[in-house]
């Protein structure tokens, strides 16, 4: 079990957000290496901190310590809070930067005609950090 | 085939209201004058389509996703089809003249699988894209479809391409 600082504490994400906006406005985030990196730890940061949250207000999920949330559950969480762009930006990014080989690309939708180009940007970047501030004020004030 | 419409009226075949959503949004077609009347007279969210059978429920969804998502959406039990369908002719109605007309998508995420259905509006900004999300999400918390809210996302399409830089 966890000890010391609330989970909701260790976790809360805004650091991680804070460090990315800032080398991003430095000019620190040009290579896609980095790009992606940044994609994947907006989101995974943000789910984080909502398991955390969850955990904090009694609720249980699975494993031995019922602490293990999917990544389904958490988006499924803010679409029903009508945060609809925001976490789908940020969802599909992640899975464009954490399992696609090639940018642009397209991730897995159906039917395929409706599919949407995934590129990894700066530009797509800085919307998911948008993106990410945003939630977090929801995330933070529940 | 029969099919009754709760107060709208009964059908005897399902060619009436195959093209329902066409109807609703006052294209013309004779047999539809009933409830377009009906239908103007009715607050804008409403759920009327209680007692229809698959097969209707199928060729209208035909409207908004092709036969390999609606099977998907009924043998994966995400959500109620003919709710879906409610909330797609809702859309459509109210949203369809700004937003164009909504199509369904799935989303699969590599690791999990299924995560969410797509309500893909083809127009819209970023701005309007998050305002649209916001109140249609609201309407249908309020109209008891919090599961239902929660299984899809509105998406506008032209938003996702803005640039920023």
């Amino acid at each position: 079990m966890s000890r010391g600082n609330p989970r909701t504490v260790t976790l809360n994400p805004l650091p991680v957000i804070s460090t990315i906006e800032n080398y991003f406005n430095e000019g620190k985030l040009t290579e896609e290496v980095y790009i992606r990196r940044a994609l994947s730890a907006l989101f995974l940061a943000l789910f984080n901190y909502w398991s955390a949250k969850k955990y904090e207000s009694g609720s249980r999920g699975k494993g031995h310590y019922q602490d293990r949330w999917t990544y389904t559950e958490f988006v499924n969480d803010m679409l029903s809070k009508g945060l609809d762009p925001q976490i789908i930006h940020l969802v599909k990014f992640r899975v464009a930067a954490d399992h696609y080989t090639l940018n642009p690309t397209f991730v897995e939708v159906h039917p395929i005609q409706y599919r949407e180009s995934c590129e990894i940007t700066g530009n797509n970047l800085k919307r998911a950090i948008e993106c990410a501030k945003e939630l977090y004020n929801i995330l933070s004030q529940n | 085939m029969y099919v009754t419409l709760g107060k709208y009226g009964s059908f005897e075949d399902t060619n009436a209201i195959i093209d329902l959503g066409r109807i609703l949004l006052g294209d013309g077609d004779s047999r539809g004058e009933h409830i377009r009347e009906e239908f103007s007279k009715i607050p804008p969210f409403i759920f009327p389509f209680r007692t229809l059978l698959d097969e209707v429920i199928n060729s209208v969804l035909l409207r908004y996703a092709d036969r390999k998502l609606i099977e998907f959406i009924w043998n994966s039990k995400i959500v109620d089809p003919e709710e879906l369908l409610n909330v797609m002719i809702w859309l459509e109605k109210d949203y369809g003249k700004t937003f164009g007309k909504p199509t369904l998508n799935a989303f699969f995420d590599p690791e999990e699988g299924f995560m969410f259905l797509e309500i893909v509006f083809p127009h819209g900004d970023w701005n309007s894209w998050k305002n649209l999300a916001r109140n249609v999400k609201e309407k249908m918390r309020n109209k008891g479809l919090e599961t239902l809210a929660s299984k899809v996302a509105i998406v506008c399409l032209e938003a996702t391409r803005e640039q920023l830089l």
